[in-house]
């Protein structure tokens, strides 16, 4: 299987109040939803991202802010096994699933 | 079971107010997440994949049915209608808001439960072999030294800030069911030549990175003295442990780095000082905490074996009783396993339904009592043999009637990927493949005893290195990929399994399993068992296989 290609990338974290997996959007909130998450190449716009989301963890809306790679073509898409799983949730449990 | 005393009770309050303080000061922005975050896994509370992960203790796994009936309320009040044990025969709930965890410690210390010595470098919550008090042959009920130990640990002022954290497991058997080789301190409890009850102290086990055995570095060890030879040896490490490096900071390190003789000289110098400290239990002190766990007034003149009816003879009941029932120490009884296994399932989950379910059953067939195994199945222990069909009739409407303790689909899993943050791979469904590759019941009977144990990494939380069959996720080039140990035990034979070869891809290691089950199969000598076999072959049969075709 072609591995996924990755220029851009997104900023997770969880959320303070119950620790759900959010991103930040484009509009400076975060969303549980990657489809709304703001993307940036590595670089100065990255760094941007990041900053809102340090600003964002010393307002204590949420914590442990990280940058992951998101396809390429599908940007609603996570690059790494690991964020696939925060995103949808338990694999052993669909039903749970986020989406 | 033991029952808090005012003391214990207003501890375990004063505990979760001051948790609800804690809280709310996060949630206001006084204290930051760095500042919070050591209060919060003080009271267990880890942030995990998905959410907030709650882990409660169940100390020495012996829980009641009121207990039980409380945690089922929890999953289904904040979480989402199940709880995972643990194989430190604790519960975790997987989807914790922090909002609303000081009203869970609340509930929890309404039935004298709590979450503390769950997590951080203290003394955790101490485990015991979960047939504790009932099974034949046991020297001393290993819960009441479990008991004294936790009233010396909890909060105790020297050693809440150990280099690294620190388990302790007890038995009072010479079959070991609590894998103590394989903890920081090990106790073995057994009668001398003059009927004393003695201790022998294994230190230095564990699993992780660096697995050890633990040696046997006292032998003998009266009852008078063990909590202050416990200071000791705790001394020992607080004073020598590596806080400098993570990876080299359990105390199996610094036996190691010592040398066996040397760290026993070293506790047997500072034993001479915490000897004369006083922490040593007054025997009226042990004799009130032993009353606690005198057992119920068992009833006599019980017929030894169940009633066979013809509908017992045509379904699943034998082989039920095969391997869930073992051998009580009162005639007339029985000690009841529930596996939390069923094939395809996720092993150590239960719905609140279930939990319910066994709540009610403990009260209605075994004294209002539960046991949590380190085999992540709970055990029902004063059940009499003439109970035993209808109690096994009920577990079978829940689905907790699966006739494998102990056979190749009975397979430890720890929450991996799928639940947690230093995962590197999933354990969970490769358990399930593995139970549905073998699911048909007279196959596994034929197979015999056979360990799987899984880790989704190194941390060893599935007890990969003490699994007959061993798998330990590992992350290669962001694929997930498994490698297989064989001949590793937990038992009284404590071994660490070996590395067969080259790891497996997720699509590969259920057949790799498979291969290795075949090969045992047609390798084996009449009767002989999974771990006697890989013992005699060693790997070379298995390696030959395994790899023959690649
Ligand atoms: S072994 Fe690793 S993946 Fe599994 S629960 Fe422990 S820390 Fe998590």
């Amino acid at each position: 299987m072609a591995k996924a290609s990755s220029s851009r990338q997104a900023i997770t974290a969880n959320r303070l109040r119950d620790g759900a997996v959010v991103y930040l959007a484009v509009d400076g909130n975060w969303s549980e939803n990657l489809a709304q998450a703001a993307t940036a190449p590595d670089g100065d716009a990255l760094k941007k991202l990041f900053d809102r989301a340090a600003q964002s963890a010393r307002q204590n809306l949420i914590v442990d802010p990280v940058a992951i790679a998101v396809d390429d073509v599908d940007q609603t898409a996570p690059v790494s096994f690991r964020e696939k799983i925060r995103l949808r949730g338990p694999s052993v449990r669909p039903d749970l699933a986020r989406i | 079971m033991y029952a808090y005393d005012t003391y214990d009770q207003t501890f375990v309050d004063q505990r979760a107010a001051e948790f609800r303080t804690q809280v709310a000061r996060r949630l206001s922005g006084e204290l930051t997440e760095e500042q919070f975050r050591p209060l919060r896994l003080l009271n267990g509370l880890y942030l995990q994949l998905h959410a907030y992960m709650l882990r409660v203790a169940i100390p020495y796994g012996t829980l009641s049915s009121r207990q039980l009936q409380a945690l089922a309320d929890i999953a289904d009040k904040y979480d989402r209608g199940y709880g995972h044990f643990t194989t430190r025969q604790n519960i975790q709930f997987n989807w914790i808001k922090l909002e609303e965890a000081p009203d869970i410690l609340a509930d929890l210390a309404v039935v004298e439960m709590h979450a503390i010595q769950t997590s951080g470098n203290v003394i955790r919550n101490v485990t015991a072999d979960h047939f504790a008090g009932v099974i034949l042959g046991e020297a001393d009920d290993p819960r009441i030294t479990c008991e004294i130990i936790r009233q010396w640990s909890t909060l105790h002022p020297e050693f809440s800030f150990l280099p690294r954290k620190f388990k302790i497991a007890v038995t009072g058997s010479l079959v070991d069911r609590a894998a103590i080789r394989f903890h920081d301190i090990g106790i073995r409890i057994r009668k001398a030549a003059d009927a004393s009850l003695v201790h022998d102290i294994y230190i230095g086990g564990g699993m992780g990175r660096t697995p050890f055995v633990a040696p046997l570095v006292k032998a003998n060890l009266s009852k008078a003295g063990l909590l202050s030879y416990l200071e000791a040896v705790l001394r020992v490490y607080n004073r020598y442990g590596r806080r400098d490096n993570i990876y080299k900071a359990r105390i199996k390190i610094l036996v190691d780095a010592l040398g066996v003789d040397e760290f026993a000289r070293q506790v047997e110098a500072e034993w001479m000082h915490t000897k004369l400290e006083g922490a040593d239990l007054p025997e009226a002190e042990e004799q009130r905490i032993r009353a606690f766990f005198a057992g119920p007034a068992y009833e006599t003149g019980l017929p030894a074996t169940p009633i066979e009816t013809p509908d017992l003879r045509e379904t699943g009941f034998a082989d039920w009783c095969k391997t869930s029932v073992f051998p009580h120490r009162v005639p007339g009884y029985a000690v009841v396993t529930i596996s939390l296994k069923p094939i395809g399932g996720i092993p150590g989950d239960a719905t609140s339904q279930q939990m319910r379910a066994i709540a009610d059953l403990a009260e209605a067939y075994s004294r209002h009592e539960i046991r949590v195994t380190h085999e992540q199945n709970l055990v029902l222990p004063y059940v009499r043999q003439i109970d035993l069909p209808v109690l096994w009739r009920k577990l079978a409407c829940e689905k907790l009637a699966t006739a494998n303790v102990g056979l190749v689909s009975d397979i430890i899993a720890c929450p991996g990927l799928d639940y947690c943050s230093l995962a590197n791979a999933r354990s969970i469904p490769i358990a399930q493949r593995i139970s549905e590759r073998f699911a048909e019941l007279q196959q596994q009977h034929d197979i015999g005893p056979l360990k799987i144990k899984i880790s989704g990494c190194i941390n060893a939380c599935g007890h990969h290195h003490a699994g007959h069959i061993g798998i330990l996720g590992v992350d290669r080039k962001g694929e997930e990929f498994y490698q297989i140990m064989l001949g590793g035990t937990g038992d009284e034979t404590a071994a660490i399994g070996e590395l067969v070869g080259p790891g497996f891809s997720s699509n590969t290691v259920v057949d790799a399993v498979e291969t290795i089950v075949k090969t045992f199969l047609d390798l084996r000598q009449p009767g002989e068992v999974f771990l006697n076999a890989v013992r005699r072959l060693g790997l070379a049969p298995f390696k030959e296989r395994l790899y023959a075709r690649s």
